[in-house]
């Protein structure tokens, strides 16, 4: 993906035309002409030219509402696939205020909204899951009718750079203790994560990122790793070829189940899939990489 | 912000009636010149729809079903077409469009509806103008105007507040100004109408009849509707040049005179100065004489010369046009036509000897036609005739009683009377009608001629000198010539005796209170507005545009060339606006673009900060999901945030994080 983070609408991304109230009134401005010329009325006739005048100025203000608009989104936290997605689409406004500008996806359109000068305006969208996986942006079309209702100046086809993670849906129920090895005792001495803070040690390539102690670095001290120890009883493994006879989805299913139970039941697990060993390990970041790697599972991305 | 599909019927529910208080308010001004103009029953009709479409907003009142309203929308169709025996045309187009716009709103429902009848109301306010183009009527509809325009932003933008609707819909009026000029002044003008025009476009008006009688221009003396605006280029001539010709009248039985002569003519004298250019501007009528300064110079596009050197329109005064005209105040003629000379000594059946045996004496103490001419004058001045208003009724041969009995009369009384008298002394005459004199506004260097200037004077022909103008009127009073029938109605009402008296006499009399003097003043300055307003807008035609165009250079103008350079003219202003209405977004400053290529490089990896994410944040998730990148992730964010949030740190400090940025590797790092 060579996406910018951000897309700005310029010039050449907005489309204007008339909508279909604007098509009618185009029939009153023909009209009315005719009228005008008819009577030979200067009076009709100048309206007529006032009301032109003002549809074509209101191509400008329209034009103008959506320009140099930046959007951005961003994917939420992942969900298990059948959960609704959050994607979260933001309006950022450098300049004055913009009015009425639509959001329209495929699945719904959002109702109109308006973005004050130099500020942001964010709409969530919750787009429905089906299967694991990356959840991408869905195509966007932001669109508004401001000033008059008879035009829509709109942007097409915003391919925005935000996804978001779906885990395995978890099966109802997994036999997660035959899935484990057990492999008794945790050797004595060798350390383990735990909740209880011990001290700070030198950084070495490896620790995990969550333990790096970032106050000291922005104190200029260099990395530092902070160490916790647990006295941790048992950890088991969750393996790819514990569910062999079940299809390849049915056996993800089943492995998230049983990494969200063994997770739930504070034993350190951990994961083999083919290609990815994972330590057995707990906490919330480990679930995450379990899981990730069961949602990523044969998926580039 | 989640939303759903209630929740924007609910939201729009809401700005439609926000709106829909505005466009109920719109439809009622905008009806209201109209009601005069419509039957008492469709005013009833039109009352009782919009009060239960209140009630339907407020009181919450069902809405008509569909058979209904059908039913009341074929009914009241019917109605129309019984009472104007059509449904189209000016009078019962806008009854129409008035009984739609009433039963639209009664189902009010979808934005569609509201468009339309905002649509409508649009509609009866250009219809409004086909009634009145007076400038009070024009501000009025131009609120109305702004008022309908912000209806139609807030059923665009809901939730708009009723300042920002009318504020946007001022500027977008504003905006649209100078391209309406450049339409008004641009747009291929017609000449002719497009299909028949309605035969109620002028009805009701008087002016000048074709035929003079006693009482005939009386009628006109209580008159006070304009007939023509004149601007002068240069000096507006003095009083006693005022003389505007409309028709000359040759046919006399002795109690009414007619036209006779109505052959055309040719401007065949010999002028003496220099012409008098001025621009006429006459004000609709359904008579095709045209009141021009004594002698026409030139015959103006659309006229044509008739005998006696008066002008006619060629079709009807449509609309309101302007004609560019000269005169000539001094010339000669020689050689008299033998049809003119023919018609100019047939004296009426009916003439009694009294007065052939005055001419006669006339004639015989005359050495040439100039002194029977003088003898004439004389005889109005010393004899007792009286200038007045109100003259006693004239019975069998009113030149006789006239002359002799009552001697009570005015311009009509005394001109007919002369030319009788010349004829019977063999000298050619005739009668001209038309107005006399004009009310000055100096605001605009232009006089105004009402109807109640109407005038009527004779000319004989004199040897060596051709038609000269003679005005008996003036003999007798000349205070009609140099103060206007206006003056003479107040000198009359003070009792003052005409001719002879000392001038600053008459001033004084003539003075007006203070009161009476600032509503003059109004008066001509309401009149110099509007007469600006007709001179420029109303009046603007083909041949107004054709040298419109002609003075800025363009002298071959076909439609094509004009919609090209309206075209052109529209993208100019456009191009102005876009210029001045740019979007300014400020520059990020050099770290912060540094920073956002940073979170470019990371999200082509697929992190991609969130727009309400911190820095921080940001990176503590980037390191958590890619624990490689860690280190450098939180030096960089650091970097920044010290480079942002620290302040005093030096260039050499940017650049740094400039190039620490562009070394970072997020794909292999």
């Amino acid at each position: 993906m060579t996406q910018d983070p951000e897309t700005v609408l310029g010039t050449r991304q907005i489309y204007i035309l008339p909508t279909r109230h604007g098509l009618l009134f185009l029939l009153v401005l023909v009209t009315l002409a005719l009228a005008a010329v008819n009577y030979n009325n200067a009076l009709a006739y100048l309206l007529t030219f006032l009301l032109a005048g003002m549809a074509v100025v209101s191509l400008l203000h329209a034009q103008r509402n959506l320009l140099k608009l930046r959007v951005t989104a961003a994917g939420g936290d992942p969900v298990f696939a059948g959960e609704p997605a959050a994607l979260r689409v933001c309006l950022h406004n450098d300049s004055g205020a913009r009015y009425a500008l639509r959001l329209e996806s495929t699945p719904a359109t959002l109702t109109p909204f308006d973005v004050p000068a130099h500020d942001t305006r964010c709409v969530v969208l919750s787009i429905p899951t089906l299967k694991r996986g990356w959840l991408e942006c869905p195509l966007l079309t932001l669109a508004s009718v401001y000033p008059l209702g008879i035009t829509r100046a709109w942007s097409r086809r915003l391919t925005l750079p935000a996804r978001c993670l779906v885990y395995p849906k978890p099966a109802d129920d997994a036999p997660w203790q035959t899935a484990a090895g057990t492999e008794g005792e945790s050797q004595p001495g060798v350390m383990q994560d735990g909740d209880d803070f011990t001290g700070l040690r030198a950084y070495q390539p490896g620790d995990a990122p969550a333990r790096i102690s970032w106050k000291t670095l922005a104190r200029g001290q260099g990395l530092h790793t902070k160490e916790f120890r647990a006295p941790r009883a048992e950890s088991i493994w969750l393996d790819w070829e514990a569910f062999a006879p079940h299809d390849v989805e049915m056996r993800l299913s089943l492995l998230c189940r049983a990494a969200l139970e063994a997770e739930d039941s504070g034993l350190a697990y951990g994961l083999r899939l083919p290609g990815v060993v994972l330590e057995p390990d707990n906490g919330t970041s480990h679930r995450h990489r379990c899981l990730e790697a069961l949602a990523l599972h044969e998926i580039h991305a | 912000m989640k939303s759903t599909p209630e929740g924007l019927k609910q939201e729009n529910a809401l700005a439609e009636r926000a709106a829909g208080y505005w466009l109920l308010g719109a439809a009622v001004v905008v009806l209201l010149p109209h009601v005069p103009r419509f039957p008492v029953w469709l005013s009833a009709v039109l009352a009782a729809l919009f009060a239960w479409r209140f009630f339907m907003v407020q009181r919450a009142w069902p809405a008509p079903n569909r058979w209904w309203r059908w039913s009341l929308t074929a009914l009241l169709v019917f109605l129309l077409y019984r009472q104007y025996g059509t449904l189209f045309g000016r009078d019962a187009g806008s009854a129409l469009l008035a009984a739609m716009l009433a039963l639209k709103f009664l189902e009010l429902q979808r934005l569609r509806d509201y468009v339309l009848s905002v649509l409508l109301v649009y509609f009866l306010i250009v219809l409004g103008f086909l009634y009145s183009q007076a400038m009070w009527l024009v501000i009025y509809l131009v609120a109305v105007f702004v008022l309908t325009t912000a209806t139609l932003v807030r059923l665009a933008v809901p939730g708009a507040r009723a300042r920002f609707a009318l504020r946007l819909a001022g500027v977008l009026m504003l905006q649209a100004l100078p391209l309406m000029l450049a339409m008004h002044l641009l747009f291929p003008r017609l000449q002719g109408a497009l299909w028949g025009l309605p035969h109620d476009a002028h009805s009701g008006l008087t002016g000048l009849s074709e035929e003079m009688h006693p009482g005939s221009i009386n009628e006109l003396s209580l008159s006070e509707d304009i007939v023509f605006r004149a601007h002068f280029q240069g000096a507006v001539p003095p009083p006693a040049q005022r003389y505007w010709r409309a028709l000359v009248l040759w046919t006399t039985d002795g109690k009414t005179w007619t036209r006779g002569l109505v052959a055309t003519d040719q401007l065949d004298y010999e002028a003496q100065g220099i012409a008098i250019s001025y621009t006429l501007t006459p004000e609709p009528a359904n008579k095709p004489w045209l009141p021009a300064l004594d002698l026409p110079a030139q015959i103006p596009p659309g006229t044509r010369l008739r005998s006696g050197l008066v002008l006619e329109t060629t079709g009807a005064v449509r609309g309101r046009q302007s004609l560019e005209m000269s005169a000539h105040t001094q010339y000669r003629m020689s050689g008299l036509q033998e049809n003119e000379r023919r018609a100019g000594l047939r004296r009426p059946d009916l003439i009694s000897p009294r007065v052939q045996d005055l001419a006669t004496r006339w004639r015989r103490s005359a050495r040439s036609d100039a002194d029977v001419v003088s003898a004439a004058l004389t005889h109005f001045r010393t004899e007792k005739f009286f200038y007045t208003l109100e003259p006693p009724a004239l019975e069998d041969d009113p030149v006789d009683e006239f002359l002799f009995e009552t001697r009570r009369g005015y311009c009509e009384h005394y001109a007919a009377a002369f030319v009788t008298l010349m004829r019977s002394a063999g000298i050619p005459a005739r009668v001209v009608t038309g107005y006399q004199g004009g009310e000055l506004n100096p605001a605009g260097n232009y006089l105004i001629v009402r109807q109640l200037d109407a005038h009527a004077w004779a000319e004989v022909w004199l040897p060596g000198q051709g038609w000269a103008r003679v005005d008996p009127t003036a003999a007798i009073a000349p205070e009609r010539i140099e103060y206007g029938t206006e003056g003479i109605r107040r000198l009359l009402a003070r009792g003052a005796a005409l001719g002879g008296m000392p001038s600053e006499t008459l001033r004084d009399l003539l003075a007006l209170g203070a009161f009476e003097h600032a509503r003059q003043q109004l008066r001509l300055s309401w009149d110099a507005a509007n007469t600006a307003w007709q001179r420029w807008v109303l009046s603007y035609d083909q041949a107004r545009q054709r040298e419109l165009l002609a003075q800025l250079g363009f002298e071959d103008v076909n439609p094509l060339r004009l919609l090209g350079l309206l075209a052109l003219l529209i993208a100019l202003v456009m191009g102005l606006y876009v210029m001045l209405t740019r979007r300014r977004v400020p520059r990020p400053d050099p770290v912060q673009r540094a920073y956002f290529t940073f979170c470019r490089k990371l999200a082509q990896i697929g992190l991609v900060r969130a727009p309400q994410e911190g820095a921080l944040s940001f990176a503590g998730r980037g390191a958590r999901q890619r624990p490689q990148l860690a280190v450098a992730i939180h030096a960089i964010t650091h970097f920044y945030l010290r480079l942002r949030y620290g302040g005093n740190e030096d260039a050499a400090a940017r650049r740094e994080f400039t190039r620490q940025v562009a070394s970072f590797r997020a794909r292999h790092g």
